[in-house]
């Protein structure tokens, strides 16, 4: 069980300062208001002598700590508790794939060119991950230019990867990186842990 | 500009109306309700033996001339009955000031319009100074700027303003109380006094809705209005019904009081309309008809 959204110690710490305010505002409003009246009189029957040690305890529990219940809940929906690990959560992956022009040149003494090889470990690092992470492949040459949008189907994914093709511009890797960046600031990856990796 | 006390719509509905008393006071002629006390009336009462000094003019000769024994006529007295306003001005009454003004201006233009001689007396702890006036409507602007230059502030204190009063007026009359009764000490007793000294009350008590049923709840720390006393109270449901049943305790015993001496009770919340208070309130019990 984890918090997507908070660590452990920002979560108490945010629920202690709230709750700190909330019993605060409890205490205050069970406070006793001034009233000036006509006369006391009247008050006689209705008078019940309260003891100062009584004043300072809380004398209705239950609707502080329902108070409380709901705040805890409150700061538990903002917080996205998850179940399982985080490692075992769904991850978004952002794939780079480098399809500039120096991809096209001959990998060792195999039949086959450095984008071929990329391929290969890129379905391979596809096929890794688990069933509920999505990738986005993003082809990367002169301009990054996305081939996928966030995707969890494998086939798609593969198909992607497999119609890159070299271009003819240079690899820009600061604007590939920026790009990937820019995915995960921009609120493409939705609902989901926003840790995303760039191969 | 200044709101009037009382609108004209309402001086005129006022003007078909009379005070109305039930005792019987002695006095001089000039009013409109007949008294048991004889003297120089028109309407026949009764006849009683001559006594050395009394008026020859009264003797019934046709009697005598009969009997051989000297009689005396006597007559139905119409006497002019003084009607004091005793307005509360403490402190308690504050919030209820406006209302006992109007009420009070009501009254005493009724009173104007008829001719009664109307004292208009504020009181706190004393009697403060007074405000007399009568001899018809036209009087009634100096009477409203009198109350209307009333301002609330003191303790409510009626032993000693009924101790006063009863040696500061002399001539019996009605004596119309416009307060809330909210007198720490027990004003009951005061005013059986001042009804055994043989006025006639009528007792107006005024109260503000918070009054009687208060709207708050949970811990409270009250303070007197006039006493300035403070008492702490955890006030519930049951607090606050006890409290009412206290005030209407109180209400009922302030009514019993007045109609054992004679008079009359009339309890007003503020929220009831000025109008609505004279025509239906006060006429109701025979205060004003």
């Amino acid at each position: 069980m984890f918090f997507l959204n908070l660590s452990l110690p920002e979560f108490l710490a945010i629920f202690t300062a709230v709750s700190g305010i909330v019993v605060a505002l409890y205490l205050l409003s069970r406070a006793r208001r001034k009233q000036v009246v006509p006369t006391l009189r009247f008050w006689v029957h209705a008078k019940q002598p309260v003891p100062s040690s009584r004043r300072r305890r809380i004398q209705q529990p239950w609707s502080l700590i329902l108070q409380l219940i709901s705040l805890a809940l409150l700061l538990l929906a903002i917080s996205q508790l998850k179940l399982g690990s985080r490692e075992t959560a769904q991850r978004d992956h952002v794939m780079l794939l480098d399809a500039s022009s120096l991809m096209g040149a001959q990998y060792g003494s195999r039949q086959g060119t450095l984008l071929d090889e990329a391929k290969l470990k890129a379905r391979a690092y596809v096929r890794a991950l688990p069933g509920s992470d999505r990738v986005m492949v993003v082809r990367a040459d002169g301009l990054p230019s996305p081939a996928t949008g966030m995707e969890s189907n494998r086939q798609r994914i593969e198909r992607a990867i497999e119609e890159t093709r070299v271009g003819a511009s240079a690899l820009n890797l600061d604007q590939a990186f920026l790009f990937a960046g820019q995915i995960r600031q921009n609120k493409i990856i939705k609902k989901s842990y926003p840790r995303t990796k760039i191969i | 500009m200044a709101q009037p006390l009382l609108d004209q719509n309402f001086l005129q509905k006022l003007e078909r109306l009379t005070l109305h008393w039930q005792k019987s006071f002695p006095g001089l002629v000039g009013g409109r309700i007949p008294s048991r006390f004889s003297g120089l009336g028109q309407e026949f009462l009764d006849h009683r033996h001559f006594h050395h000094g009394d008026d020859l003019r009264a003797v019934n000769w046709r009697a005598y001339l009969r009997l051989e024994k000297l009689f005396l006529k006597m007559f139905h007295i119409e006497p002019r009955i003084p009607v004091r306003l005793l307005l509360d001005c403490s402190e308690s009454m504050a919030p209820k000031l406006e209302y006992a003004r109007q009420l009070a201006g009501a009254l005493c233009y009724i009173g104007l319009v008829r001719l009664d001689s109307i004292c208009i007396q504020p009181f706190r702890s004393t009697l403060e100074e007074s405000f007399v006036c009568g001899g018809g409507r036209h009087r009634f602007l100096p009477a409203a700027r009198f109350l209307e230059n009333l301002e609330s502030g003191g303790k409510t204190d009626f032993l000693s303003v009924c101790r006063q009063f009863a040696s500061t007026f002399n001539q019996r009359g009605l004596v119309v109380v416009v307060s809330d009764f909210m007198d720490d000490k027990d004003p009951e007793r005061p005013l059986q006094y001042l009804a055994d000294f043989g006025h006639e009350l009528t007792l107006v008590q005024i109260w503000t809705p918070e009054d009687r049923e208060p709207p708050w709840d949970g811990e409270l720390e009250l303070t007197d209005a006039e006493s300035g006393e403070r008492v702490e109270l955890s006030v519930d449901t049951n607090a606050r019904r006890e409290y009412t049943e206290a005030f209407d305790e109180y209400s009922r015993r302030l009514n019993l009081m007045a109609n054992r001496t004679g008079g009359r009770y009339v309890g007003l919340p503020t929220s009831t309309q000025i109008e609505a208070a004279v025509f239906d309130s006060l006429m109701r019990v025979g205060v004003i008809q």
